[in-house]
């Protein structure tokens, strides 16, 4: 191995190692920071049904509810992708005890509440299973590398003619085809024009 | 309101959870760590592969004259976004500190038996906690 070919494996090396410690590190503290903060503010409008008097405090579905976000915002650091595909190997035997147990009494308990109160604390319950799931998929290194590329392709392809027809009515769109689009044409036909 | 005493398929259920939970944590340290060992392995064979063809003022020199201002600029935006982060961090923890108390006081004024996330005056995982 060469000096040249060593130093540039070495810098290789080195910028590898600070990306992992940015993903695993500092981005996922990041992360975790991130969900609590949304899972504060659910909290915080859940808090603010009870102080309006829509949902007494002492109420099952409340206290249920808040004890579920406040083990959310305690073990968020503990959520991961792996954690689910340990608790989907063990399913049967957690869920042969948690259905007796008060924890998993949530949907019962929504069902005791106002009908109107009802839809808001669904809503609430909703957002707080996005955010879990929003937090799983973004955290994950595999699911970086294979879910996100996939959600791109998607994307693009559902919005992807809308957004060229915006695009192609603003004034960059000109500037935009004379250096990117016309040089490509021109390249290919070229291509294209040998035999 | 789910405080007291604890039912035998509570207990159950709760050790089955810290079980999974246990080992997720183990298993993501593992990820973690092997792979910053392995790249730092890659790192120790390039060094190791410098020892003998040259000193270490020889690399800093080639070093130093293969930089180019533009890479030299976006090292230090990388350096310097991170340690921008890193105290923007400091800071917010240090505005929670400053306020949570006050939210918490009025709050159990409001609900007295307001329950907790466990967490830190700071917004951190509780020592305990971090497994």
């Amino acid at each position: 191995m060469t000096t040249q070919i060593a130093l540039t494996a070495l810098a290789t090396s080195v910028s590898l190692i600070s990306l992992w410690i940015l993903f695993f590190w500092l981005y996922r503290d990041y992360r975790v920071d991130l969900f609590r903060q949304r899972m504060f503010e659910l909290r915080d409008e859940l808090f603010e049904l009870g102080r309006t008097g829509e949902i007494a405090f002492h109420h099952q579905a409340y206290g249920l509810l808040r004890t579920t976000i406040n083990g959310y915002i305690r073990f968020a650091h503990r959520i991961s992708f792996l954690s689910v595909i340990l608790v989907l190997r063990d399913l049967k035997a957690l869920m042969a005890t948690l259905p007796a147990t008060r924890f998993a009494r949530l949907p019962e308990a929504l069902q005791t509440v106002e009908p109107g109160v009802r839809v808001k604390l669904g809503s609430i319950v909703g957002r707080m299973h996005f955010l879990v799931a929003d937090q799983l998929i973004l955290t994950s290194a595999t699911m970086w590398a294979v879910l996100v590329p996939v959600g791109l392709i998607f994307l693009s392809r559902a919005i992807g003619t809308r957004a060229l027809t915006f695009v192609r009515r603003q004034p960059i769109w000109r500037f935009v085809r004379a250096h990117t689009i016309e040089p490509m044409d021109a390249m290919a036909r070229a291509v294209g024009a040998e035999a | 309101m789910v405080q007291g005493r604890r039912s035998k398929e509570e207990l159950d259920a709760q050790v089955r959870i810290r079980r999974i939970d246990a080992t997720a944590s183990v298993a993501n340290t593992l990820i973690r760590v092997s792979g910053l060992s392995f790249l730092g392995f890659c790192a120790w064979r390039s060094i190791a592969a410098l020892a003998g063809h040259a000193t270490l003022a020889s690399i800093g020199i080639r070093a130093l004259g293969s930089v180019y201002v533009s890479e030299a600029a976006a090292w230090l935006l990388a350096v310097g976004s991170v340690g921008y982060g890193v105290v923007q961090r400091q800071l917010r923890r240090r505005e929670i500190a400053r306020f949570a108390p006050l939210l918490r006081d009025k709050e159990r004024a409001i609900d007295p038996k307001r329950t907790s996330s466990q967490l830190t005056d700071r917004g951190d995982t509780k020592p305990g906690d971090q497994l």
